[in-house]
């Protein structure tokens, strides 16, 4: 037998002897096979205009406040209800108040015709 | 995906499966893929804790690579060879310095039902080879334990160490000659004829 034939016999050998990796090395990899495992990401999700606006003014109960604030101011201001007139009559002591007339009647334009 | 469901799978839908979320895909990868592949670390390294960190180090870059794998374009099983090889070459240049690997270092073989001398004798035999092949260059020693123990194909192994196929085989011829070379003087001990008479008689 040649030399070459005993080397591939010996190759033939080896071929045959598998190593075996240790239960700590599986243990190893598949750990990091999790750790590595993509999370699913849950994207951020997308705001809407009003909840915008919201953040702009501090929240969504500071906007409902202000609002409601505003409307009422603008109430107050238009109508001039009787009994803010006599508040206010009572605290500045005035029984006459200056009052604009931002929207005319409309009989007012009838009697221009 | 139940693990009995994958065993028909390839090693690239187990990749895709994998960066999906499926953990039983990561599980049969590593258990195809980690014998393997340490068996050809330990053959090039001769060293179990430096082949279990290159293993370790193979597997990791692949679970990395796995959200990027597109399926058909290379195996698995190349991809992880090759990044052994490459990692062996890196840290048996490092350790260039270190005393030469002994006898003593060679990987243990597991012991058969053989009796206890002929199993002393067959470790001895892959204790040399061992030792021979510690003292190949490192890309005769790749090829030959690629062809002649891993059994892959020489295109694959063209495909493992980016070389031509003529190469591979030239690679191969040239190993197995230093191979003979290196053992020649050991041939009286490690032939396997006084096995086969001893059986015949």
């Amino acid at each position: 037998m040649t030399d070459m034939d005993d080397l591939n016999q010996l190759l033939g050998a080896a071929a045959e002897e598998r190593a075996v990796p240790s239960s700590a090395l599986m243990a190893r990899i598949v750990q990091d096979a999790d750790r590595l495992q993509a999370v699913p990401v849950q994207r951020p999700r997308k705001k809407r205009p009003f909840a915008i606006l919201a953040d702009w003014f501090g929240g969504g109960f500071a906007l409902a406040g202000m609002s409601v604030a505003a409307l009422t101011g603008l109430y107050l201001g238009v109508v001039l209800p009787t009994p803010v007139l006599a508040l206010t009559n009572l605290v500045t002591g005035q029984t006459a108040i200056d009052s604009l007339e931002v929207l005319p009647a409309t009989s007012t334009f009838w009697a221009q015709e | 995906m139940p693990r009995d469901a994958l065993a028909e799978v390839s090693d690239d839908t187990l990749l895709v499966l994998y960066a999906n979320g499926d953990r039983a895909a990561s599980r049969l990868l590593t258990a195809r893929l980690t014998p393997r592949i340490f068996g050809y670390a330990l053959r090039l390294l001769a060293d179990r804790a430096e082949a279990e960190d290159v293993v370790q180090e193979a597997m990791l870059r692949l679970w990395k690579v796995a959200p990027e794998w597109r399926p058909g374009e290379a195996q698995v099983s190349t991809w992880a060879y090759r990044v052994v090889t490459n990692l062996c070459t890196d840290l048996r240049r490092a350790r260039m310095r270190r005393p030469a690997v002994t006898l003593e270092d060679a990987p243990e073989v597991a012991d058969s039902a053989r009796g206890a001398v002929a199993g002393m004798i067959e470790a001895d035999r892959m204790a040399a080879l061992q030792t021979a092949l510690n003292q190949l260059p490192d890309r005769q020693r790749q090829a030959v334990v690629l062809r002649h123990i891993e059994g892959l194909t020489n295109p694959e192994i063209a495909r493992i160490m980016e070389i031509g196929i003529e190469a591979v085989e030239s690679l191969t011829a040239r190993g197995k000659r230093s191979l003979t070379a290196i053992l020649a003087g050991r041939q009286q001990e490690l032939s396997y004829d006084d096995d086969e008479e001893g059986e015949a008689s």
